[in-house]
């Protein structure tokens, strides 16, 4: 219930020919001129074609139609903004990804846009009334869920954050107020820094799994990483059992990163074909193999080919996955009709004969579902986009306060940014508790 | 029918900080406004510690300062070490604190009264108020039988209200040392049936400054020069001295465990709360054990004052253990104590009965200020006192009550927190109790406040000018920083480093960087030399925290939106289409005054909120 403005994929996720992400709320033309930096000038009810940035890495997203509708013409009666895209996984997981680091922006809940448009009278009584149900219905329905979710892990951890970040603001807050106290030096803030260090790293920890347990929803993702013409192409027409990638034999073939769909064992799951990792002079290759290690990059899962590679190749990928915990890389051994020794794979198997593959995908699977389910206590992805933006303004509070950077109140600041964040996944933190802390920990009082 | 003496707009009783900053408010207002006081003489007294202002403390007096309030300019006469606490830390957490000459504060605050028009001073003890059938207020009925007859009466009974004294095991009633409680007042608002409840402070002995051993102490002197409290003050003209300190012995504590049965609070005399935050001696030796001395601040209760206040003694031990105690503190051994420490018990009311105006809900027209609220600390009970007495003024003159929200000023903070949840220790200003503490800062308070003041006529017109001089003055300086612009590459031709990303920057943006001053901007443009050196601070300020202010603004536009959405009082919950007959009971009821009130009520579903929210917003949009 506030105003904020909001966004949500308004078409399935999933592979299709355009989404449509749609935003409502004041922030819509700002979000369209730092999205679109080059659109000169922006006419309400038009068609603009963009080409989307990523305004924190000037990365490219897609390129785009945009539709501007300002207040109150517009489905919400609210300014709107519509982004029409191409509906690729990738490319909406990005947009989605900048929108929710934007400050005043944050994912919709279930129904919102309606709601609006009704608060905003865009919409009649009977139409008025039955959405009234579906909200009660709703918010009982996310009590419910809510009320499950804390009662498992999340809860656990998020009730370790809270007192955590309670104790941080009561070390920062006492070094403001309680200046001329006693047990109060200048020093005392500092004692907030490892406190504020833990639940930052535990945080990311949890927004990793989140990664996962969102994908139980949106699909996990699988990366085929290798050397050239190790076979990955194989591999994915093998898994999606017809001809998507085009399978060659000279090296370097797949240029861009292609994706399936599949379901493993009821599990939703994208398996991405990356470009093989090598050192390469062509232009249009050498784009392939940045996008596979940014593939690399954001897979749950990574399926690494050892075969038939030179030392210094295969220790090249190596150091390409060196940073993800071992579960999450399986080593596949192909071509084991061609009979070389296994280097140490987790599994061997000839895609040509069909040998060896009953037994990879057990082994998928099986990681599949440890992956999914050691880390499904972050629910959807609002969940996850309230953490990530909780993450990241306690990593300017660690900054600021680590390096001394920034005075104390706008430390205190971020740190309060950060629970108002998290407001969403736990209760508020109200400065009672914080002042509490003060008065049990420090002796405050002239 | 009543035999009235003579006749106001609002009468103001009571003496203390929150009865003259009422008084003041509800004259300037142009309302005949009386003050009732037991002594006339004690008018703008300290009972308890000699300072004024701190964190939270000092950017409320900035407050009151910047609505043409009386406090800031009484305190800048009678300071005499001033500190602006914090002064390394943020703007935004910067309290100014001075320490006060009791008898300048005093005489300054009489001398600021007398001068008042339209304000009269009385004796007397108020011992009745005088409500009409319709339950509405018409005056107060004092001891000696006078009847004084008003649209309004702003009571602020301070720690008088059924006042109980404590010393170890001995009791004596009364409001102050050696000053009479007001028992029949406080009959009479228990019988008005209203919820009320017993809070606790206490003051530390007052001792003899040439019985102490100043080489045994360390010196703590004020800030130089001295930042004022007001707007108006251009520079501190009272001399200045500094504090002392020193601190308690292990044989301090020892002294006061052997002796914790005697204390009146551990012996459980005492039932009313206290503060967490202004804990006893006793408090402090029992909680934290582990603690082997504690600071002691020796402040001058005046410049020709032969008193000292040891700050951080507050006690309610018998007199023989605090004679023992603080004789075995270095600089005290040969201490001579001129007045015991005492701890006092006193009623307050539930601020949850209150409106935003602090005004008594069940009772139009009868308005409290100040400890009575369950407050504690001469600055909130000013603040509430300014809020009081303005709004009796309007309430008599047939206007509409006003109120700040917790968006614009601690003022509205503090009175948000008392009405909507009360309080469970007498309650005091913090910085962390502001949620928007980066705008809520001492710098800008005339910035946030001065114009409303304008325009609810209360402001003089010395005030008037000053600010909207300095209005002028910053606006134009801030749009000329705006204006100016250059590349990084020139800036680093001026040694100034910052980002070199090809992006031209104007003068603000570069301020904006905390390693930048005016100072290295004059380099380049040497017309802003000509800024006035009291106004490059605040432009300073303006601009490092413009980031982290707009995105402020923006929640406090979505809170003022939707949580803050004022719920009229007379709001007919009837034409709401659509809630359920329960739901539309309980609001009837509760009377919630904001949406955010109203989602707390039990069994108020997300629906029913929505249904509500549509119809204040379209009346808002209608008005």
């Amino acid at each position: 219930m506030d105003n904020a403005t909001i966004y949500a994929l308004s078409t399935p996720f999933g592979k299709s020919a355009v989404a449509v992400v749609r935003l409502s709320g004041s922030l819509c033309l700002p979000v369209l001129q730092r999205l679109a930096p080059n659109l000169p000038q922006v006419e309400p009810r038009r068609a603009h074609l963009v080409t989307l940035i990523d305004p924190s890495t000037s990365s490219y997203i897609d390129k785009a139609l945009a539709f501007y509708f300002k207040a109150p013409m517009s489905f919400t009666g609210e300014d709107c903004l519509e982004f029409h895209c191409h509906g690729s996984g990738a490319v909406i997981r990005h947009l989605l990804d900048v929108l929710s680091v934007i400050d005043g922006l944050r994912l919709a809940e279930p129904g919102e846009f309606t709601r609006r448009a009704w608060l905003n009278e865009k919409m009649d009584m009977a139409e008025a009334e039955a959405l009234l149900n579906l909200i009660d219905a709703e918010t009982r329905a996310q009590k419910e869920k809510a009320l499950r979710i804390m009662s498992g892990a999340l809860s656990n951890e998020v009730s370790r954050w809270r007192d955590q970040l309670i104790e941080a603001l009561a070390y920062l807050e006492v070094s403001i107020d309680f200046v001329d106290e006693d047990d109060i030096s200048d020093e005392t803030a500092l004692l907030a820094l490892p406190v504020l260090r833990e639940v930052h790293g535990s945080m990311r920890k949890a927004l990793e799994g989140a990664k996962a347990s969102v994908r139980l929803q949106s699909g996990l993702q699988v990366a085929l990483s290798g050397v050239p013409n190790a076979g990955k192409s194989s591999l994915l027409n093998t898994l999606a059992k017809r001809d998507v990638a085009i399978v060659t034999e000279v090296p370097g073939t797949t240029r861009d990163v292609l994706e399936v769909f599949i379901e493993l064992d009821g599990l939703p799951v994208i398996v991405r074909d990356t470009a093989g990792l090598r050192e390469t002079s062509d232009k249009v290759e050498a784009i392939g193999v940045s996008r596979a290690r940014a593939a690399l990059e954001a897979a749950d899962l990574v399926i690494l080919f050892v075969n038939e590679a030179g030392e210094a190749e295969r220790a090249a990928l190596e150091k390409a996955v060196v940073h993800l915990p071992q579960e999450r890389i399986i080593r596949l051994h192909n071509k084991a009709d061609l009979g070389a020794n296994n280097l140490g794979a987790d599994v061997s198997l000839s895609l040509k004969s069909g040998e060896g593959l009953e037994a990879f995908y057990q082994l998928l699977i099986a990681r599949a579902h440890a992956l999914l389910d050691s880390e499904s206590y972050i629910a959807n992805e609002r969940q996850r986009a309230a953490l990530a933006l909780a993450c990241q303004e306690l990593e300017k509070s660690v900054e600021g306060l680590g390096e001394g950077s920034l005075p104390i109140d706008l430390v205190a600041e971020h740190v309060h940014l950060a629970e108002r964040a998290l407001q969403r996944l736990i209760g508020r933190i109200d400065v009672e508790d914080v002042l509490d802390r003060i008065f049990s920990s420090f002796c405050i009082g002239k | 029918m009543k035999d009235w003496l003579a006749s106001f707009d609002v009468i103001v009783v009571g003496g203390g900080h929150a009865g003259c900053e009422a008084a003041s408010a509800s004259a300037r207002m142009g309302a005949a406004t009386v003050l009732i006081t037991h002594k006339p003489e004690t008018i703008g007294a300290m009972s308890c510690n000699p300072a004024i202002g701190g964190l939270g403390k000092g950017h409320m007096v900035r407050e009151i300062d910047a609505m043409d309030g009386v406090m800031g300019r009484v305190a800048d006469e009678a300071g005499i070490q001033f500190r602006l606490l914090n002064r390394r830390k943020g703007p935004a957490v910067r309290g100014p604190r001075a320490q006060s000459d009791r008898a300048i504060y005093k005489a300054a605050m009489q001398r600021e009264l007398a001068a008042q028009q339209n304000l009269e001073i009385l004796a007397g003890a108020v011992a009745d108020i005088i409500l009409d059938d319709k339950g509405e207020i018409t005056g107060v009925a004092l001891e000696d039988g006078r009847n004084y007859r008003a649209r309004s009466v702003v009571l602020t009974t301070g720690t008088f209200l059924n006042g109980v004294i404590h010393m170890g095991p001995e009791q004596s009633s009364g409001g102050r040392i050696g000053e009479k409680p007001s028992v029949a007042l406080a009959e009479r608002l228990y019988a008005l049936g209203l919820p009320m409840g017993r809070l606790k402070t206490g003051t530390p002995a007052r001792l003899h400054k040439d019985s102490i051993n100043w080489s045994e102490t360390e010196i703590q002197p004020g800030d130089d020069p001295p930042v004022p409290f007001s707007y108006l003050t251009d520079k501190i003209t009272t001399p200045q001295i500094p504090c002392h300190i020193t601190r308690t012995t292990a044989r301090t504590h020892e002294i006061i465990r052997e002796n914790l049965h005697l204390s009146a609070m551990y012996s459980g005399t005492i039932t009313g709360r206290g503060p967490r935050y202004c804990p006893s001696i006793e408090d402090k030796v029992v909680r934290f054990a582990e603690k082997e001395d504690h600071q002691i601040f020796l402040e001058p209760e005046g410049l020709t004052s032969d008193l000292i206040y040891p700050n951080g003694l507050s006690t309610s031990l018998p007199t023989h253990v605090q004679q023992a105690f603080l004789q075995s503190i270095p600089g005290l051994e040969n201490v001579k104590i001129v007045q015991w420490a005492y701890a006092i018990e006193y009623d307050y009311v539930d601020p949850r009965s209150l409106t935003r105006a602090l005004m008594l809900e069940k009772i139009p027209g009868f308005f409290l200020a100040g400890q009575i609220n369950g407050t504690t600390g001469y600055e909130e009970a000013a603040g509430q006192g300014l809020v009081a007495g303005l709004n009796a003024a309007r309430y008599a003159g047939g206007q509409s009550a006003f109120t700040i929200d917790r968006t614009d000023a601690y003022l509205g903070v503090m009175i948000d927190d008392l009405v909507s949840r009360g309080v469970s220790e007498p309650y005091r200003m913090f910085t962390s109790r502001a949620e928007f503490r980066l705008s809520l800062r001492a710098d800008n308070a005339d910035q946030r406040l001065t114009p409303l003041a304008i325009e609810l006529g209360f402001v003089s017109e010395r005030r008037k000018s000053v600010f909207s001089q300095k209005k002028q003055q910053l606006s134009h300086w801030i749009e000329t920083l705006k204006e100016l612009n250059l590349t990084p590459k020139e800036a680093q031709n001026h040694g100034l480093s910052i980002n070199q990303d090809g992006q031209r920057r104007s003068g603000f943006d570069m301020l904006s960087y905390p390693s930048i001053e005016l100072k290295d901007l004059e380099k380049v443009w040497p017309e802003l030399a000509a800024i006035p050196e009291k106004l490059a601070e605040d432009i300073e300020i303006e601009a490092t925290y413009s980031r982290y202010l707009d995105r402020q603004k923006l929640e406090v536009n979505l809170l003022k939106q939707e949580d803050f959405l004022a719920i009229p009082q007379d709001f007919d919950y009837d034409k709401v289409t659509g809630l359920s007959n329960e739901v539309r009971q309980k609001l009837k009821d509760k009377r919630p005054t904001t949406v955010r009130d109203a989602r707390e009520i039990e069994g108020v579903t997300p629906a029913s909120l929505t249904l509500l929210l549509r119809i204040l917003r379209r009346d808002k949009r209608a008005a």
